[in-house]
């Protein structure tokens, strides 16, 4: 496996980590281009980026995201 | 000796411009200072073209750390004066202050000490000024107004970054809050030439009084062990800075990667593509993986335990 594709599936895992926190899934195949964000009610989106990835978790949890909130730290 | 103050805020390119001017030869023989609030130094990393450097960390020159940069100075003066007439005496001093520091207070220690007042002439207090974030930091920060008010020479940085009726407003600003100082552009530290605001209003900035400011913005150390790797810190940064870019305002620190040793920088919210610094390195006592974090609005053990979280190793208490 390229380092690539080891750097990507690794991504997918500690974003899924992140966010199933705010009651999301993440899905990264890594045969095609972008991240997957799923709710748990079905609502899908693929993000380009890290970046695009916390607005939009943000937009389909409804939740502010931040790595420093005492919820998630605590 | 002439001294040459290299000021401006947290991000705005001090060390990049540094490094430019002493690759170009300027402050040819110089002895350069470089001052971090931080205890990991970073920036001498860089400057690697000035012959002679010391650095003052852990503590900004204008406050905390004032009395161990006159000591500092102290030292280059009686090491110039042993100096015997046929070698070559040191002429200039150049002193990167930390993004913390404010210029005018170092000026000031420096004419009330009953030496340096003697040997050391202030020659020029240069002030970068970042063109993306200088707008926002003089809304809301009293040291971002201090520094300006400071300045003899503003460099501009950042110009190819950022939107030229924004530069010209900042000028026009700038301008009235520091009537008479000179105003140059520099793009990676090259030079670059400034939009014209001769027709352009000045922002109008609301007083900010001392009492009412937030909190004050603090250095913090984050180790980036074996634990962590390269790929979660990297999901993490970007995680703190989406949430907390107005509150962090800088972040630098070396990490070893598979790539090598990279160097990270971020400035609020924009982050720069990292560097590959050289593997030979002469300064066995340089920490890697060690990240400076300078913000507020935090304790500095939630950095920790939010990074081991996302990297998904057990929080130790």
């Amino acid at each position: 496996m390229g380092d690539r594709l080891r750097c990507r599936f690794r991504c997918a895992e500690i974003l899924l980590r992140v966010l199933t926190v705010y009651g999301l899934k993440v899905h990264d195949g890594g045969l095609v281009p972008g991240i997957q964000l799923s709710t748990l009610t079905g609502d899908q989106a693929i993000v380009r980026d890290l970046a695009e990835v916390w607005i939009v978790a943000e937009r389909m949890s409804g939740k502010t995201i931040d790595p420093l909130d005492p919820c998630f730290i605590g | 000796m002439r001294l040459s103050i290299l000021g401006g805020y947290l991000g705005s390119g001090k060390t990049t411009w540094l490094r430019h001017q002493l690759h170009e030869g300027r402050f040819k023989d110089g002895f350069v200072i470089v001052n971090e609030a931080a205890e990991t130094p970073v920036d001498d990393a860089l400057l690697q073209n000035a012959t002679k450097l010391a650095v003052l960390a852990g503590g900004c020159a204008c406050c905390t750390g004032k009395a161990a940069l006159l000591a500092c100075l102290r030292q280059l003066c009686d090491e110039r004066s042993k100096s015997t007439s046929d070698t070559a005496r040191l002429q200039q001093i150049v002193l990167e202050t930390s993004g913390l520091a404010d210029p005018a207070l170092i000026v000031e220690a420096i004419r009330n000490d009953p030496v340096l007042v003697h040997h050391i002439v202030v020659s020029e207090v240069l002030v970068m000024v970042d063109a993306l974030h200088a707008m926002a930091q003089l809304h809301s920060e009293v040291l971002g107004r201090r520094q300006i008010e400071s300045a003899d020479c503003f460099m501009i940085s950042k110009l190819d970054e950022a939107n030229d009726n924004e530069v010209r407003k900042l000028l026009a600003t700038l301008q009235h809050l520091n009537p008479g100082s000179v105003m140059l552009g520099t793009i990676k530290g090259s030079q670059a030439s400034l939009p014209g605001f001769a027709d352009v209003e000045p922002e109008i900035l609301h007083g900010l009084s001392e009492g009412t400011q937030q909190a004050p913005i603090f250095p913090a150390r984050i180790i980036v062990d074996e634990t962590i790797d390269w790929v979660a810190f990297s999901v993490w940064l970007s995680a703190l800075l989406h949430a907390r870019g107005n509150d962090v305002v800088r972040v630098k620190g070396v990490v070893r990667t598979p790539a090598g040793r990279l160097l990270i920088q971020s400035v609020r919210k924009v982050v720069q593509s990292p560097e590959i610094l050289p593997e030979q390195d002469n300064r066995p006592d340089r920490e890697d993986n060690v990240i400076v974090v300078i913000g507020r609005g935090y304790q500095a053990s939630d950095l920790t335990r939010s990074l081991r979280r996302f990297a998904g190793v057990p929080i130790s208490s």
